[in-house]
């Protein structure tokens, strides 16, 4: 019933549907942009060939020889990092913050329900929500990469694995928007403080861990970093890479969609192929027991949120 | 209505003046001379009363409201001053309300609904109140209300609005002794909006 | 001009009050230190290597191929920028959505506006308060960025580059300000403000983030780590010869670029840093002569984002009042 109720709720939540149809967009949109880089370079490849062919000089391979037919979805990872994690917080928030804005929290817990129950219905709808959503984006990635690049059914188990990893991925920080809109004084700071450890995630993690500029691991084709060179670098990164979550989520992705995402970046210390199989879904977990622990804290008394 | 006559809204149609001055013409005018207390008297929670006071003081053009907000203060029986709003009860809240409306000492005084949400006693306090403002410092007040035993407490001239319209105005002496029949106040609002219904 | 000084004065201490706020600014501090630390340990790795291919080459009898890397301090603010770009945003988007969303939540709009207040000085005090603000965080992040270089990059900047740095901070300002003015008049005008902060960040990620990044994954150069003409070995003319043919793709390319706001900031500040190393040896009037496109871009959309919000507040639309429920 909970669940339900929140479905209904932030399907009438105009901010929801805004954020919604823009990611769906740019869900199109990335297909189209790696289709268009892709056959555009394929085209300043062959200029260029002409040109070196012209003054009698070597031509060297194709640098991108062999790119998978997924390479088209490498904007997809960054716009699921960027959009689809403000998304994924902003549908944990508008739940977790609705009754406590609208002063119901009195009636709903005068009824015959545990903060448990309430809890589950909330994370029901967020799962419902955040996978509703990654469906209509794997269904409009599958069909514009199969019109624009030809796909096997193979190449769609892999789409179909992206957007379901990024499930994982995104319900942490939906998980993270929903333990602190049950527990904070105000909307303002149950909003803002997700948004700040999502700043930390995809950004402050990834600098130290490979000596990146914040902006310049957003590239899809990240630039050559080496890390050995430096102790103070390289122990900084065999610390922090584990726990890099938005890093992780780009590793996996570079093995289900084939692309060649990563750098070849230099460590001291290998990690192993299936680090991030792992974290990720830790990740996960550990946000789901946030909001597990925040609801056994809930005040179900409480009015209107006094902002 | 209440909205326009404090130059927070500006009328479709029609003019208005409040202390001589037009409210869409010379909004400054009219808000040199007014003070106003809203429905739902909020101030800043996070500080406190006398901050708030002294902020309000300033905007106002006072410019060392100190001594100023010390009179009001005792005026109204508050020893609060420095408590934050967010502490305090909605009673003490209305009263910290009224002080901000009147520490500029305006001409007119803005009441919305003040005895929304107050106890028995509340109300009492605030009717002394607004009859001391009047009385000893002929200060003008205008009050928004639906309570009417309050408008028979109070008031010495009251209008009645129905459905936007103003339908009736006159002395409360007038009207009581213009509906002779009529046992209270609340039967005789009853009769003039049956009669402004029907078009009388 | 004296209620806008109580207006501002108010704002200032409000946000010195803001726990929030204090978060925001000791995880400016934190960052910035941070890049500095990472930029100096790159810098210092590329010192490393170069010494050591050059002891190599020394043994082997040859000359090396290219100069040793030379430390101009202020490239190693390169992701100090960056941070401005992402940190400073959110802090003007945050300061613009709270300096309304106080005057909502405590209703107390109504009061200011019954008072021998203008709108425009109401708005004048917001901005004066805030930009207070904003200007002391740059101060600081100016202050520990010159620290930052002296301790950990053992570099301390001369005159000119004193200047340059003020210069880019005068810059970052107007550019956290734009950022304050559009959340500014979104809470203004929105009538759930929690929506306003929402749409704001949504903005903030497509001018910072998406449109640079879609700008940068069509650019051909950027498709091969290292650069695609470099791994072909072609010179700068060489590949201009070759993109004259996809001049329509370019002017799409670049024209998304344009509509980044972000991208002009960074244009500009990377220049006048010298982090663009061709800079490095330019004057500076000359550099600011040849980023005029980027500059005008960045003070213009700063001057007309405050005169946006000038207008807003001053409107007092017939039966219309501003939304005052949050």
């Amino acid at each position: 019933m909970v669940a339900r109720q929140e479905i209904r709720a932030i399907l009438k939540e105009k901010t929801f549907l805004l954020l919604l149809v823009i990611f769906i967009g740019m869900t199109l949109a990335s297909t189209y942009i790696g289709w268009s880089s892709a056959h555009t370079i394929q085209s300043v490849y062959d200029s260029t060939v002409s040109l070196l062919v012209e003054q009698g000089k070597a031509v060297p391979p194709p640098p991108f020889e062999g790119a998978s037919h997924l390479s088209l979805l490498k904007n997809m990872v960054i716009y699921v990092v960027l959009i689809g994690a403000l998304l994924a917080i902003t549908i944990g928030h508008l739940m977790g913050i609705r009754d406590r804005k609208a002063g119901v929290t009195r009636l709903i817990f005068s009824r015959n329900i545990t903060k448990r129950q309430f809890l589950l219905g909330k994370v029901m709808a967020i799962l419902c929500v955040l996978g509703s959503m990654l469906a209509a984006a794997l269904m409009v990635s599958t069909v514009s990469s199969a019109l624009l690049s030809g796909i096997t059914f193979t190449d769609v188990m892999r789409i179909a694995g992206f957007y379901g990893f990024a499930l994982v991925y995104l319900a942490g920080f939906a998980f993270l928007g929903l333990s602190f809109a049950l527990t904070r004084k105000t909307s303002t700071l149950a909003l803002l403080v997700p948004l700040i450890i999502w700043l930390a995630i995809t950004f402050v993690l990834p600098e130290l861990t490979s000596a990146l500029s914040p902006t310049a691991s957003l590239n899809p084709t990240l630039p050559q970093t080496d890390v050995l060179q430096s102790p103070v670098l390289s122990a900084i990164h065999t610390a922090v890479y584990p726990i890099s979550i938005s890093e992780q989520f780009k590793v996996v992705t570079e093995n289900i969609l084939l692309v060649p995402f990563n750098p070849a970046i230099t460590r001291s210390f290998d990690y192993p192929f299936w680090l991030g199989y792992v974290i990720v879904p830790l990740w996960t977990i550990a946000c789901l027991a946030g909001s597990y622990i925040t609801i056994g804290k809930f005040n179900q008394s409480q009015g209107e949120l006094n902002e | 209505m209440v909205n326009i006559l404090t130059t927070l809204l500006e009328p479709t149609s029609g003019k208005a003046t409040v202390a001589g001055c037009d409210v869409v013409k010379d909004s400054i005018g009219v808000r040199q001379q007014i003070g106003y207390l809203p429905e739902s008297v909020q101030l800043y929670g996070g500080l406190t009363v006398n901050e708030n006071l002294e902020y309000f003081a300033r905007l106002s053009g006072i410019h060392k409201p100190q001594r100023r907000i010390a009179e009001v203060l005792d005026f109204l029986h508050v020893s609060y001053g420095d408590k934050k709003v967010s502490a305090l009860s909605k009673g003490m809240r209305q009263r910290i309300g009224i002080a901000q409306a009147i520490v500029h000492q305006p001409r007119i005084l803005f009441l919305d609904e003040p005895t929304s949400g107050l106890d028995p006693f509340g109300v009492k306090e605030l009717r002394d109140i607004i009859l001391k403002l009047n009385r000893e410092f002929g200060m003008t007040i205008f009050m928004n209300t639906h309570l009417l035993s309050e408008v028979m407490q109070t008031c010495s001239r009251i209008g009645v609005l129905s459905h936007g319209q103003l339908i009736y105005t006159d002395t409360l002496a007038n009207t009581l002794k213009r509906f002779p029949g009529e046992e209270s106040l609340e039967q005789i609002y009853l009769k003039i909006e049956g009669n402004g219904n029907n078009g009388q | 001009m004296n209620n806008a000084l109580t207006i501002a004065r108010k704002e200032f201490r409000d946000i010195l009050r803001s726990r929030l706020l204090l978060i925001m600014l000791l995880f400016l501090a934190a960052v910035t230190v941070t890049s500095i630390l990472v930029s100096s340990q790159v810098f210092q790795s590329q010192v490393s290597q170069y010494n050591e291919s050059l002891q190599i080459l020394k043994e082997l009898g040859k000359t090396p191929a290219g100069p040793a890397p030379e430390l101009f301090p202020l490239n190693l603010l390169r992701g100090v920028i960056d941070y401005i770009e992402i940190i400073g945003a959110v802090l003007g988007i945050l300061l613009g959505y709270l300096t309304i969303s106080r005057e909502k939540n405590s209703k107390t709009l109504n009061l200011i506006l019954t008072r021998p207040v203008s709108r425009l000085e109401i708005v004048t005090g917001k901005v004066l308060g805030n930009g207070a603000f904003v200007a002391l965080t740059l101060l600081g992040v100016g202050i520990f960025s010159y620290l930052g270089l002296l301790v950990i990059g053992g570099a301390a900047l001369n005159p000119v580059e004193l200047l340059k740095l003020g210069l880019v901070l005068l810059l970052s300002f107007a550019y956290i300000m734009i950022f304050f003015s559009l959340t500014f008049l979104l809470s203004l005008s929105m009538k759930t403000i929690s929506h306003a902060l929402i749409i704001a960040f949504v903005i903030w990620l497509a001018i910072a983030l998406i449109l640079p990044q879609i700008s940068d994954t069509m650019d051909p150069d950027n498709q091969v780590p290292g650069g695609f003409f470099a791994s072909m070995h072609l010179t700068k003319p060489e590949e201009k010869q070759v993109m004259t043919n996809f001049g329509n793709y370019e002017t799409i390319r670049n024209t998304i670029e344009q509509l980044s706001l972000t991208k002009h900031y960074e244009r500009a500040s990377f220049a006048i840093l010298g982090i663009k190393t061709e800079f490095n040896a330019m004057p500076l009037a000359d550099i600011l002569s040849s980023h005029w496109v980027n500059l005008l871009a960045v003070f213009g959309l700063f001057a007309a984002s405050l005169y946006a919000c000038g207008a807003l507040m001053s409107r007092r639309r017939k039966g219309y009042v501003l939304y005052l429920d949050t």
